[in-house]
């Protein structure tokens, strides 16, 4: 079975709506295969242009920005976080690194019941992350900070919010200056932090916790998820932009030598916005991206300098397992 | 702006009671017995107030061991760092059926819902409306002359909303006194 099959087996085996899947070689020769549909009436085929929601894989260009920072001064990676938050009493020891690796003890914000509830009830909904961070930052911490690791998406609100307070400038702005006009990146995107495109497809849910209906639909202009996730999950793109943004990443063309050395410094399998992931029998770095209705990864193998994209417009889908299939295609 | 904000809030409500009061004129209406409790105020978790609130109830139809009554309060939500302004002006009706302390209560409820929205561009918040239908069914205990109320049931939180309507299954918790 070649890797065309494998994705249309996989379509259909798991009922999804539709999927992208981008791969890249160490020569930056790209190959990118789409199938299924952008909606549940299965009226619009999904094409590669078409911009899916991507959750987490939003760390990256997070982790990305917050280094570019660091390069150029504006902060330093163990300063501490209550310097900018001096009225926090819970914060003290943490640093920007403890941020970006998630060693931080800082509560997740989806551990909080109110949040979870009211983006169900109201899908339309622009929140401000201010106050999301202060509410976790209010609660105890998990740990000491950089004594153990937990997930939290906090952290990178947190970053988020850091790098529009020490420039000065909207973080749609800096993710436009630093990151996607550089590098060509034409269909990703904040939103709604940016004009919505008209390629953003719906998303799905199947049998979502909080809902009676079969699928749950992650539309547009649903901005209750995204403005919640803000740097920690709001980015939309599409499996070849963030194939072609991983290539610039690891090829040099963002970071410099020592900001890509510290990103991909792992602590067990945790870097700056990235995973180290067990794909077969061999590493890849990168990070999987789920929101209400879409899931997402993106890969690097720092062997053989393959990148692995896919998204698609549908969840519960064990993405990993797709990941795996394709590697062992290759 | 979404069509739904642009509804005022009191013609729903009002809508929602004449079709109430429409309802009860129908039906051979039975004073309430003088010695059975007509008030009621109970503090509730969940339900048409979504996360707290504070309701009036008053009997309005009793028959046998079938009641009805009107209701409603103010609620606001969990957090006021959260959600600094938001509050709503839940109203409803409840069906009691029940002969001594316990009872099947079923109420239908719309959650006149003022949500606090944030706009990123010009970092400033605004208020906007939203209806939320809320049907709900519960076991109740109360006596017959009054005295401690206690609900708990499930709901379901419906947001008949343009983007995609959600039904939001929930619970629906209350105490209080009835008089």
């Amino acid at each position: 079975m070649n890797i065309t099959e494998t994705v249309c087996h996989t379509l259909n085996d798991n009922e999804l709506i539709g999927i992208q899947v981008s791969i890249r070689d160490s020569l930056n020769e790209e190959w990118n295969i789409s199938g299924g549909a952008v909606d549940l009436a299965q009226q619009v085929d999904m094409e590669n242009q078409h911009i899916l929601r991507i959750g987490s894989v939003t760390k990256i260009f997070t982790a990305t920005l917050i280094l570019k920072l660091i390069e150029e001064n504006h902060l330093q990676l163990d300063q501490p976080l209550s310097d900018f938050y001096p009225e926090q009493d819970n914060i003290a020891g943490i640093t920007i690194r403890h941020l970006l690796n998630h060693s931080s003890g800082i509560i997740d914000l989806f551990s909080i019941p109110s949040i979870f509830i009211s983006a169900s009830n109201f899908p339309g909904k622009h929140w401000d992350p201010n106050p999301i961070v202060e509410v976790c930052m209010n609660k105890d911490l998990r740990f000491t900070p950089g004594s153990d690791y937990s997930y939290s998406n906090t952290n990178y609100l947190l970053l988020g919010l850091l790098a529009e307070q020490i420039t000065d400038k909207d973080i749609d702005q800096l993710f436009g200056e630093y990151i996607l006009a550089p590098l060509d990146l034409n269909s990703t995107y904040l939103v709604p932090y940016m004009p919505v495109p008209t390629a953003l497809t719906n998303g799905y849910v199947h049998r979502f916790a909080l809902s009676l209906q079969e699928w749950y639909v992650t539309e547009p202009e649903n901005t209750a998820w995204a403005t919640i996730g803000f740097t920690a999950g709001a980015m939309a793109s599409n499996a070849s932009d963030l194939s072609a943004f991983l290539f610039h990443l690891f090829n040099g063309d963002i970071l410099n030598e020592t900001s890509l050395t510290l990103m991909t410094t792992f602590n067990e399998d945790h870097g700056f916005g990235l995973f180290r992931i067990k794909v077969n029998d061999q590493y890849y770095w990168g990070h999987e991206g789920e929101i209400t209705g879409f899931e997402s990864i993106a890969v690097f193998n720092p062997t053989t300098r393959t990148i692995i994209s896919i998204c698609c417009n549908t969840t519960p889908f064990k993405i990993n397992n797709l990941l795996n299939e394709i590697d062992a295609l290759l | 702006m979404p069509y739904y904000s642009r509804i005022p809030s009191g013609i729903l409500s009002l809508i929602f009671l004449s079709a109430l009061s429409i309802s009860l004129r129908g039906q051979s209406v039975q004073e309430v017995p003088s010695s059975r409790a007509q008030n009621a105020i109970y503090g509730s978790f969940g339900g048409a107030g979504l996360f707290y609130s504070l309701t009036y109830e008053r009997t309005v139809w009793t028959q046998n061991t079938f009641h009805a009554a009107v209701r409603g309060g103010v609620g606001a939500s969990f957090s006021s760092v959260l959600f600094p302004h938001e509050f709503n002006i839940p109203l409803g009706v409840s069906f009691l059926y029940g002969k001594r302390k316990g009872h099947l209560d079923i109420g239908l409820s719309l959650s006149n819902y003022f949500l606090d929205q944030y706009d990123y561009a010009s970092d400033k918040s605004s208020i906007e409306y939203r209806a939320l239908y809320v049907p709900s069914v519960a076991y109740r205990y109360q006596k017959k002359d009054g005295g401690l109320l206690v609900r708990a049931g499930l709901c379901t939180v419906i947001n008949p909303n343009p983007i995609a309507t959600t039904y939001v299954p929930w619970i629906d918790l209350s105490l209080g006194w009835a008089f």
